[in-house]
Formats: structure tokens, C-alpha cells, sequence
């Protein structure tokens, strides 16, 4: 084909903004492919993509709303990656020592800034406790709201299984993690 | 026989993409992937993504989460604009900017407080970015721009498959059902997509074959590299990819079809110089 067809030949004639944009657009596609890091609105689709074992045991979290398990594929995949995702990094929180997994992360990216700016970095993008003491409460309004019920109690249970002939058996008792009564009003 | 999909008049085009954003507006508002539904949220979760990152260096997010009535000015801006555009012709490329702009507020919003990040959301952004332009020349340039962003993103990801190995390891994909529907074999075994699942899982042979097919889809784009003729056979693949991972593996690709609409799309020179060529 002549080099006058090509489209990023046609696109700089046309205009020299949306030339730069574009090139500026498969920089960086070709960038956070290469690093495997994903930025919006750039594309990284390598899921699914990689050989996978079954592991010998899992753990999954439970919620247990007044006593029964809440049926998590009758929600909503969004509704249900909302309040799988959450409170996870809530628990993660909670148990390695309430710092903020992304702090290693900030710290690294800012390290060739001067100091007032990466502090000012650090207080935009990392949370603070008070930002989690917060959760629980939302997390229950967001239960209520999806359950369509008044919740008394709210059960967190991390439940162990085993892979026995590629099915799921229960391990042992699940373990509460998180408990919350709501006080009669 | 399947009819001519192909669509060579660029306001009817525009009109049902949009009118399938909408649809899939509706399912996001039945799903509560709205920010009204995640308002009062405490802490955000920007992993690694820049783009996060700068958002929340301006603030917005964390301004937007803390009020109702933002979140549902953001939420309203999004199916306002997306409604105008739809029946105002004569201004859609700027309702389509307004459109465009309130989205990136909410998805970023949304997305950093319920700590679930969509990749396949940058598709709608691709996909709606041409609308933004009046000039027939350059919206048909930044058409073609998209329609080669959707080959990309399909190729490399049946080029991944290929080289990571996962093609070629034998039972692979049984694995990998086993792992995604942990959830449904608890909770739901009943399910049709684990019933699916269990299926696969207890005939290796035909997950490979499963995956296999998922691979040739993916890579079966390539045709779209030197010639627009199979485009809407490549949409109906699509169609098909975007079914078939939702029904098999509760993956929601519909955002990825959203992209798709631009291999329906053929303007009427277009149509000429294909057929001038044939002729030839």
C-alpha cells in the first residue's frame, strides 16, 4: 500500500492535534502492555490468558445477614464485587497493621519529588483510619439497601474448602471476622 | 442468509450506538453501578492506575462521594446527555463531549469507591470519542482509529493465550473454571453457568476445545487487518464471544460490544470504492 494511505499518514494531514493524540494513545497501549500495569482508558487484556492450577484449599468469605448466608450470585456482579472487594481491603487493613497497602507504591513513584509534594501525594492517595472506621457503617446501609430488610445482625465468616475430586467439601467451622448488631431504636 | 448488517448513514448509526449505551445504562442503574447507590463510601481504592492517581490528586472523587446530591448530578448528567444526544441531532457532538465527560466522572468515582476497577470501560470511551467530531473526515478518521483499537485488544489477547502458555497446557481451561465458579459451587450449583462449568470440568477434552474456539475468535480479527468485507461477520463473533463468557463464565462483556458497532459502520464512499474494487 503507498505511505499516502496509511492511516496515521492521512491522520497528520488531517490534523496535527489528533496525529499527537494518537500517537500519544499507542505510546502508551504499547507502554502499560509491555509493563502490565492497567491505566484507564488504555486496554491490558491479559486475563484468562495464563495456565492455571486448582489449589488444594480456598477460603471464601461469607456474610451472614440475621443468621442466613447471603446468597452472593442472586446479586448483581457489580453489587457483589462491590462488597467482595471492600471489605477486603477493609479485613486487609484491619489485620496487617493498619497501614495501606499502596504505601510502598506511592513512596516509589515520588521518590524524585521534593518532600512537601510527595506528602501532599501520600494524604490524596493513601487512607487514612478515619477513612476506614467509616466503612462498617456504609457497608450496613448498603446491605439494607440490597437485602430490602432491616439487618439486626451483620456476620462476616471466612469459610475453608477443599478441592476433593475437583469438588468444593467444607474444611472446618468458618471463623467469624466481622460482627455488627444494630441497636434496637 | 444473514442480511447486510452494515450501516452507511452516519446519524442512524450514531443513534442506535448511543440507543445501546442506553440500554446498557438501564442494566448499570438495575445493577447499582450507579454513584447514588455507593454514595457515603469511606475509603477509595486506586491501585495502580494513573488515571485514578490524578483524579484523586485533583480531589473530585473524594468531593462527589461525600454528597448525594453530586452523585446524583453525576449520575443524571450521564443519562441526560446520553438521552439529548440520542434526539438532538443537530448538537450531538457536543452533547456526546457532555456525555463523555460526566461518564469519566462517574466510572472514576464509582469505580475507585467499590474497589472494582472495569478495564473494558476504556471500549465505551473509544467507541464514543468519534461522536465528538462534526467533520465528517475526521470522524470517519477517528472511526477507523477505534475499529483498529478493537483488532489490537482482541489479537493480543489470543497472542497472550499463545504465549503464555495457556493455549497449549492441557486442561487448562478446566482449571480455570473450577477457580472462577468457587462462588457458584457453594452458593448456587444449580446455576446454568455452572452446570455449563461442570460440564467442561469433567470432559477436559472439550473445555480445550472450549478455549481453542474462544483463541480462533479472538484471533480470527486478523482478517480485520486487511479488509473491512468480514466486519460484520467479525460483530457477529463478537456478539457470540460476549454471550458465550457471560453464559459459560459470568464475565460481562457487553462493554467490549459497545466498540464492536464500529465494524457495522461503512460510509457511503465507502460502499463505492468496495464495490469499484470488486468490479475490477
Amino acid at each position: 500500500m503507498h505511505p499516502e494511505k496509511w492511516y496515521l499518514v492521512r491522520l497528520f494531514k488531517n490534523s496535527k492535534v489528533l496525529f499527537l493524540l494518537v500517537l500519544l494513545f499507542i505510546f502508551f497501549q504499547a507502554y502499560f502492555n509491555h509493563k502490565r500495569i492497567h491505566t484507564f482508558p488504555w486496554f491490558v487484556w491479559d486475563m484468562y490468558s495464563r495456565t492455571e492450577t486448582v489449589p488444594e484449599t480456598i477460603t471464601q468469605t461469607a456474610f451472614y445477614i440475621n443468621g442466613e448466608r447471603l446468597n452472593m450470585p442472586e446479586l448483581s456482579i457489580w453489587e457483589e464485587a462491590t462488597i467482595l472487594h471492600t471489605f477486603q481491603r477493609y479485613y486487609h487493613w484491619k489485620t496487617e497493621g493498619k497501614s495501606d497497602p499502596l504505601q510502598p507504591v506511592v513512596e516509589s513513584r515520588t521518590r524524585f519529588l521534593p518532600k512537601k509534594i510527595r506528602v501532599w501525594v501520600a494524604e490524596r492517595i493513601l487512607n487514612t483510619p478515619d477513612d476506614m472506621k467509616g466503612y462498617p457503617q456504609w457497608l450496613y446501609h448498603y446491605l439494607t439497601r440490597i437485602h430490602h430488610q432491616p439487618i439486626r445482625t451483620l456476620e462476616i465468616k471466612r469459610v475453608p474448602y477443599s478441592y476433593i475430586n475437583k469438588q468444593l467439601k467444607a474444611e472446618n467451622q468458618p471463623v467469624t471476622i466481622f460482627k455488627m448488631v444494630q441497636k434496637k431504636q | 442468509m444473514i442480511p447486510n448488517l452494515s450501516i452507511h448513514n452516519r446519524s442512524r448509526w450514531e443513534s442506535l450506538l448511543i440507543g445501546y449505551f442506553l440500554v446498557l445504562l438501564v442494566f448499570r442503574i438495575y445493577s447499582s453501578a450507579m454513584l447514588v447507590f455507593a454514595h457515603g463510601q469511606t475509603f477509595h481504592s486506586p491501585d495502580l492506575d494513573y488515571t485514578f492517581w490524578f483524579s484523586h490528586l485533583l480531589g473530585f472523587p473524594d468531593v462527589i462521594i461525600r454528597h448525594y446530591w453530586l452523585c446524583l448530578l453525576v449520575d443524571t448528567g450521564v443519562a441526560g446527555a446520553a438521552v439529548m444526544a440520542l434526539f438532538d441531532k443537530k448538537n450531538r457532538a457536543v452533547w456526546m463531549a457532555a456525555l463523555m465527560l460526566f461518564f469519566f466522572i462517574q466510572r472514576i468515582t464509582l469505580e475507585s469507591f467499590s474497589a472494582s476497577h472495569t478495564k473494558s470501560i476504556a471500549c465505551i470511551f473509544v467507541a464514543l470519542f468519534p461522536l465528538c467530531f462534526r467533520k465528517e473526515e475526521r470522524f470517519a478518521l477517528m472511526m477507523e482509529g477505534a475499529r483498529y483499537f478493537l483488532l489490537f485488544i482482541l489479537l493480543i489477547s489470543a497472542w497472550n493465550k499463545w504465549a503464555n502458555g495457556a493455549l497449549l497446557s492441557e486442561g487448562n481451561f478446566a482449571n480455570m473454571l473450577i477457580n472462577q465458579h468457587s462462588d457458584l459451587a457453594v452458593y448456587a450449583p444449580q446455576h446454568i453457568s455452572y452446570r455449563i462449568a461442570q460440564w467442561l470440568t469433567e470432559t477436559p477434552l472439550f473445555a480445550d476445545i472450549a478455549y481453542w474456539l474462544l483463541f480462533l475468535t479472538q484471533a480470527s480479527f486478523i482478517i480485520g487487518v486487511f479488509t473491512r468485507r468480514a466486519d460484520q461477520w467479525l460483530f457477529i463473533a463478537l456478539i457470540a464471544f460476549a454471550i458465550t463468557t457471560y453464559l459459560v463464565m459470568r464475565i460481562y462483556n457487553f462493554d467490549l460490544l459497545v466498540l464492536g458497532w464500529v465494524l457495522l459502520y461503512i460510509p457511503k464512499k465507502k460502499v463505492n470504492r468496495l464495490y469499484d474494487n470488486m468490479l475490477n
